[in-house]
């Protein structure tokens, strides 16, 4: 019997994912996975989620999970490295929980250059909660909160978060930003910053922008062109920082 | 076993150390800070290299509640400390520890509230402590009335949160912390303590299968049935954890239901009320969760009246009335939010009642 | 007062149909109550919706029993069994639900109503109105004349209907549900579908390519991202009610763009 094709560290019996059909996400945790499989170390890993969508993850993998309160992912990870620092640590989450509810997290987590691996999906809104204004999203984009479009003068600009760490970050810390539309650069990201904390250099941080075609109300063409397009020329793809 | 002169702070280190505790993360706020001046003392100590002692100072008091878990979950017994407005952002960490029954140790000395409120003193953190969060309070919190207490307790704390798998909390107070004072500092197995053995959660199974834990769940009825088996299992191990101090009760016409530090003043204001031929005991719970409700109810029996004291308006007061309910003997309260009451005040209080 | 229960894939247009016929209720001076379940999945999860329809206000959202229920798909029944009685009206799609799924509820229902909603809109209009027929079936159990659910679209979905022909194939679709459960004979067995045979792999002598319905949410991405397009999506649905893609295997170049890209791990092809 033919199966479907799923990355090895993927747990099989929590499929299909409770993601939307054409989800961004989805796709990331995907290229995540066959990063994990890629570099062997599934057994060495503890991955942590935070709240909004990233909450469905607590079961994707076959990797010992725990599911986190929302922005609270990083220090819990912080935590559990500075317990075991054998240990390879994931702390997957949104741009809400990343850059509003939990920013000072990453903020300082970069700063003590916590070698920890932080993956954060940009999908330019709060999706779990049905698609609000994120810090991500950007200027003119409706959201159920701003029904007219982010005005800037009320809400500012798309926060730039790669760059703002790349900012403070130590010597040794990774920063990149890629998209999970492009699977082969995404996953050699996801790798870059996953082997710069095995190799005990730094923190490592990825951006990843991702699609939401139920929020964004968009067809697939229009949600990948959202992404190539819209989103991805005010977030310059490519890495930040790998020194 | 000897005798040292210690802070309150000081006694709360040398009793994680003596538990096994290994690791402490937390944000600076007074009257708690010390504990980690002591602690990051011990971490930094060259002969203490191979402890293993962790120490991290985070960005904020919901990194530290949330550090602390990190920990747990690695299997190393972690423990944090706060006050006041700490202790209101650590709900959202303690709040998770209640969800997963994760063995989290928190010491907590009281501040005045609400708000920024006092630096100094209080017993305004009953409720916070025992009930807060979006849960059920089914955390365990032993309020500690001394210096020698804050080292005992700091000892039974992580067992009981290991043993037991619910969040831990010592309660204290600006006073108890900052005061010092002689006490008999030990070593668990010279008082027959064993310690209990540990085991990570997560990352330390070598079984084909992943550990996944998550606090948010699809269904009504699957959080209903989790948070009602946690309850279950609390109410359970009630009996075994349940404590209290039971002074001069047996024949007493009046009872002082006090806790903490208050606690130890009306102690101190029985034996004068005795003195005076004024037939006092004291009733001092040290677990306030889970409540020493059947003790509490012995104690009050025969009794004219109870006074409750305490530096809250009536944290503990309700706590107490509530445990008693049915009983039919008249209650007063001296209560006093956010500053200390004195053996003076309790022994004119009772004066005047009787 | 009578409790309605409506159960389907989230997607599925449940929600519409609960807006749609509190709408008509209103019309007629009723008072009624509409909630909708929400778990943490925006998909995925089996989309609820309680309605109450009474002459007085109702206090309370939920209830135990229900008195209609109506079910889109297979994953509803488990979500609905409990709500059971001897009374209540048992609506379902017995084009989509299939019987392996309806046994464990068969001695409970006493009243049913079967309608072949996907199967209709299928074959006469698009998969996404088949909420319209088993609406117009509802609709009628409620008593409910052509005219005024009718009203009741219009005034709920008015402008959402992006041209006249939308809204004409969607009130069709309205009419005709109405109709099969007018002509329902109320002693036809209690069947639903037999398993639905739908073709995996398609191959040829260089390779195969496999699609499995039990994954795929039909989102497309392997249409659109296939490089020669060689991917359509066909009138066979998956398990979320969603077309499913197929493959011209002549025209595939086997370049692997629809396995890397499906977030769902749905496609799989091989080379020989």
């Amino acid at each position: 019997m033919t199966e479907p094709v799923f990355p090895k560290s993927w747990k099989k019996e929590s499929k299909p994912h409770k993601f939307c059909p054409g989800c961004g996400q989805a796709l990331a945790l995907k290229i995540l996975g066959y990063a994990i499989d890629e570099l062997d170390i599934a057994k060495k890993l503890v991955y942590g989620c935070d709240i909004g969508c990233s909450l469905l993850t607590w079961d994707m993998f076959n990797v010992d999970t725990i599911q986190t309160h929302h922005g609270r992912v990083i220090p819990t990870m912080v935590g559990f490295k500075l317990a075991k620092p054998e240990a390879i640590t994931i702390a997957f989450l949104g741009d809400g929980g990343g850059y509003a509810i939990g920013a000072q997290h990453l903020v300082n987590a970069a700063m003590r250059n916590d070698k920890i691996t932080v993956i954060l999906i940009n999908n330019a809104n709060y999706a779990m909660t049905g698609g609000q204004l994120a810090p991500t999203t950007l200027v003119g984009q409706k959201t159920d909160t701003t029904p007219n479009g982010r005005d800037e003068a009320v809400f500012g600009n798309p926060i730039h978060g790669p760059e703002m760490i790349a900012a403070i970050a130590a010597p040794g810390a990774y920063i990149a930003r890629t998209t999970s539309n492009n699977f082969e650069d995404c996953k050699d990201k996801i790798k870059k910053a996953l082997q710069n904390q095995i190799d005990g250099k730094g923190f490592s941080f990825v951006e990843i922008l991702s699609m939401c075609p139920v929020n964004w109300k968009t067809n697939t063409v229009e949600s990948l062109e959202y992404v190539d397009k819209n989103m991805a020329n005010i977030f310059p793809l490519g890495e930040i920082k790998n020194d | 076993m000897k005798k040292e002169f210690l802070t309150g702070n000081e006694a709360v280190v040398r009793g994680a150390l003596a538990a096994g505790a290994k690791m402490l993360t937390g944000y600076p706020i007074t009257p708690t800070t010390e504990i980690m001046h002591y602690w990051s003392r011990e971490q930094a100590d060259p002969m203490n290299l191979d402890r293993g002692i962790k120490f991290l100072q985070t960005e904020d008091e919901m990194a530290a509640g949330f550090a602390m878990i990190g920990g747990v979950l690695a299997g190393v017994k972690a423990y944090t400390a706060t006050a006041g407005p700490g202790n209101v952002l650590m709900q959202d960490a303690f709040s998770m520890a209640e969800n997963l029954r994760l063995p989290t140790v928190a010491f907590i000395n009281q501040r005045g509230g609400p708000s920024t409120g006092t630096v100094i003193y209080s017993q305004q953190e009953v409720n916070l402590t025992c009930f807060g969060g979006n849960g059920e309070g089914l955390r365990i919190v032993y309020s500690a009335s001394s210096v020698q207490e804050m080292f005992d307790f700091a000892i039974r704390a992580f067992n009981t949160a290991w043993k037991y798998r619910f969040p831990t909390f010592v309660l204290s107070d600006g006073y108890t912390a900052k005061t010092e004072i002689e006490i008999e500092t030990y070593e668990p197995k010279e008082k027959n303590i064993d310690l209990i053995d540990i085991k990570p959660y997560l990352c330390g199974n070598t079984s084909q299968n992943s550990v996944n834990i998550r606090n948010c769940y699809n269904l009504e009825t699957e959080l209903n049935e989790i948070v009602t088996a946690n309850k279950h299992a609390f109410d359970a191990i009630k009996a075994e954890i349940v404590d209290f101090e039971d002074y001069k009760t047996e024949d007493a016409d009046i009872i002082i239901m006090a806790h903490g530090i208050v606690g130890a003043a009306a102690k101190m204001a029985v034996n004068l009320l005795r003195d005076d031929n004024i037939k006092a005991g004291l009733f001092r719970p040290i677990t306030l969760n889970p409540f020493p409700a059947e003790a509490a109810k012995q104690a009050a029996e025969n009794v004219k009246a109870i006074l409750i004291a305490e530096s809250s308006l009536g944290q503990f007061e309700s706590m107490v009335k509530n445990n008693l309910y049915g009983q039919t003997v008249p209650i007063e309260a001296l209560l006093s939010p956010a500053k200390g009451i004195s053996v003076e005040e309790i022994v004119a209080k009772v004066k005047e009642m009787i | 007062m009578i409790k309605i229960l409506l159960a389907g894939e989230g997607g599925q247009g449940v929600q519409t149909v609960a807006k749609i016929i509190t709408e008509a209720a209103q019309a007629r001076n009723e008072k009624t109550s509409f909630i909708p379940s929400f778990g943490v999945e925006q998909r995925g999860g089996v989309s609820l919706a309680y309605i109450q329809i009474a002459e007085e206000n109702i206090p309370y959202p939920r209830f135990e029993t229900a008195d209609i229920i109506v079910a889109f798909c297979n994953r509803a029944i488990k979500a609905i069994e409990n709500y059971i009685t001897d009374q209540t009206i048992f609506i379902y799609d017995s084009s989509a639900i299939s019987d392996d799924f309806l046994e464990p509820i068969k001695s409970k229902v006493k009243i049913h109503i079967g309608i072949p909603a996907q199967k209709i809109a299928k074959e006469k209009y698009s998969t996404k109105i088949l909420n319209m027929i088993l609406l117009g079936a509802l609709a009628h159990q409620l008593k409910f004349n052509l005219e005024e659910v009718k009203s009741a679209t219009h005034k709920t979905l008015g402008d959402k209907f992006k041209t006249e022909e939308v809204e004409k194939m969607n009130l069709d679709a309205l009419a005709e549900g109405l109709t099969l459960s007018e002509n329902f004979d109320s002693k036809s067995e209690f069947v639903g579908s037999g398993k639905p045979e739908i073709k995996l792999e398609f191959s040829d002598d260089k390779k195969t390519w496999t699609r499995f319905p039990e994954h795929c949410k039909g989102c497309g991405l392997c249409v659109f991202r296939c490089p020669v397009k060689a991917i359509q999506f066909k009138k066979e649905v998956g398990f979320l009610g969603n077309p499913l893609p197929e493959v011209d295997i002549e025209k595939c170049i086997a370049c692997g763009m629809c396995q890397r890209t499906c977030p769902d791990g749905a496609i799989r092809l091989e080379k020989k």
